[in-house]
């Protein structure tokens, strides 16, 4: 396609890839068939673009410091992470519930099983709210990360997209995980879901420590880092041993009685 | 906040609002909590930016001149036209959820559980896969302007994008109208439902025929305008017939 001298938007003479003064692309075209159905179509239903992919690919490789680069100016090749988690946070709730279905039909599992009041007030509000409870993870990393590592002299939001990043990975983690434990239902890999039940949760766990430790490592000593990953994961339990004990306490009337009834 | 003189993301010099290397902000700053609640979560989270109020503006005063600009180039303030229906078509469904709730509530409505006669059969089928039906709306009507309006040459995607423009107003109109029937459970505002009543599909009739002439009026004297406006009414009207009886053939045994 021949290159546009002005801008189609703004008319300021062109000299690169992009307007200077509106941002527009210089090569903005004719809007032909294939154009439509990528750009208008894909794009405007599924968000399908690139910066998803990039951003999908730090997330697992380096969280961290994408998160500090992104931090410190370089924006542009990102995909909003908090909308992205969101969207894989809608995926995942999506393929539990093919996997609800599934093991409904395979291995006649009841979809509502039945409990007292107070089990059925606590999985209902869960399910009801899951994405919501779910995204609950960002904060308390930001706090922990806050209150911990002071020295790199970031701002609570900074901390935030920190999180938010860390917490993409952690959500490509499940994911995966998810998918891969739909072999329940093949013949010969089925020993595959005992092991995933090991491997997600200490995978989450490495995968956090070693990331949130090359974020940080160069303002501290290897053992002051060190220290500071292990405080992170331990106040993380903490904190959710003291939400979950919350939680019950609101379900029971304060009353902490919890029957399971079969 | 001072512009740099050098881009943030690319390192290329700059000179005016955005790097013309890879079309990054030159003001691009730290991220402070403003910044994060409005840039971060707010257009993450709802994808609340100032396109879509330009984009909401520019389809309901002049959606045919829009979508012409759309087509000649100037696309960046445009919020993408598409998603945006997806999005006020989720909004409406959400509106009529309220409205039945506050029926259920306020006028102990119940539904009769009576056998439908054929005819609602399909009707019920459309109702319930409105947002499906809704969505192929576009690139049928779309083809009858690709057929009617065909003057200036635009190929069938512009023609898209120049309904999906109107198509944008249209459910606009429709959700002001939803929005109105809830007067229903104010009594002293109950008028408003009649209002609405009538509204609605004389607002849509003056819409298209206004995004009609903006997009097209300017290629036809207003006696052809008038005549291809009235068969693409009569098309529209063909379409649904056909619809309901493609449908109740495959519903009604």
């Amino acid at each position: 396609m021949s290159h546009n001298i002005h801008c189609l938007n703004c008319n300021t003479p062109l000299v690169d890839a992009f307007c200077a003064h509106c941002g527009q692309k210089a090569d903005t075209h004719r809007i032909t068939f294939k154009h439509f159905i990528f750009h208008d179509i894909l794009h405007g239903i599924w968000h399908f673009e690139k910066g998803i992919w990039f951003t999908m690919k730090q997330a697992i490789l380096r969280p961290g410091n994408a998160a500090l680069d992104y931090i410190s100016g370089k924006r542009i090749r990102y995909y909003n992470v908090f909308y992205l988690t969101l969207l894989i946070i809608g995926l995942t709730i999506y393929i539990n519930h093919l996997q609800d279905q599934l093991s409904h039909y395979y291995f006649n599992t009841r979809l509502h099983p039945e409990t007292d009041s107070t089990g059925k007030g606590i999985s209902d509000f869960l399910d009801n709210n899951s994405k919501l409870l779910t995204f609950c993870f960002v904060p308390l990393f930001a706090i922990n990360s806050f209150i911990l590592f002071r020295r790199k002299k970031l701002n609570f939001s900074e901390h935030f997209i920190i999180s938010g990043m860390m917490f993409l990975g952690v959500m490509i983690i499940t994911t995966v995980s998810a998918i891969l434990s739909f072999t329940d239902y093949l013949k010969y890999v089925d020993f595959l879901g005992g092991v995933l039940n090991v491997v997600t949760p200490l995978s989450i766990l490495s995968y956090l420590s070693i990331n949130y430790y090359k974020t940080f490592s160069e303002n501290y000593t290897r053992n002051q880092t060190i220290q500071r990953v292990f405080s992170f994961i331990f106040l993380l339990i903490a904190e959710l041993i003291a939400l979950i004990i919350l939680m019950v306490g609101y379900f029971s009337h304060w009353t902490y009685t919890l029957k399971i009834v079969n | 906040m001072s512009q740099t003189n050098i881009c943030l993301n690319c390192e290329h010099p700059t000179s005016g609002k955005f790097c013309s290397d890879c079309g990054q902000k030159t003001d691009t700053n730290r991220i402070t909590f403003k910044h994060f609640i409005f840039h971060d979560i707010l257009h993450g989270v709802w994808h609340f930016e100032k396109g879509i109020l330009f984009t909401l503006k520019e389809a309901m005063i002049r959606p045919g001149q829009a979508a012409l600009d759309y087509i000649a180039g100037k696309r960046i303030r445009y919020y993408n036209v598409f998603y945006f229906i997806l999005l006020l078509i989720g909004l409406g469904i959400f509106i009529e959820h309220l409205y039945a709730e506050a029926q259920l509530q306020y006028s102990s409505y119940t539904e009769p559980d009576t056998e439908a006669p054929s005819a609602t059969i399909a009707m019920d089928f459309i109702e319930n896969h409105i947002k499906f039906f809704m969505l192929l709306a576009i690139p049928v009507f779309s083809l009858n302007t690709y057929l009617l309006f065909n003057k200036r040459k635009f190929n069938y995607s512009e023609h898209i994008i120049i309904f999906g423009m109107l198509f944008l107003g249209i459910i606009v109109i429709g959700l002001i109208g939803n929005i109105m029937a809830f007067a229903e459970f104010i009594k002293p505002l109950s008028f408003i439902v009649d209002v609405g009543f009538y509204f609605v599909p004389i607002a849509t009739f003056v819409y298209l025929i206004n995004g009609f002439y903006g997009a097209f009026g300017r290629d036809y004297s207003l006696k052809a305008f008038s005549l291809r406006v009235f068969i693409f009414i009569i098309l529209i009207v063909v379409y649904i017939r056909l619809l309901t009886m493609i449908i109740r053939f495959f519903l009604v045994k």
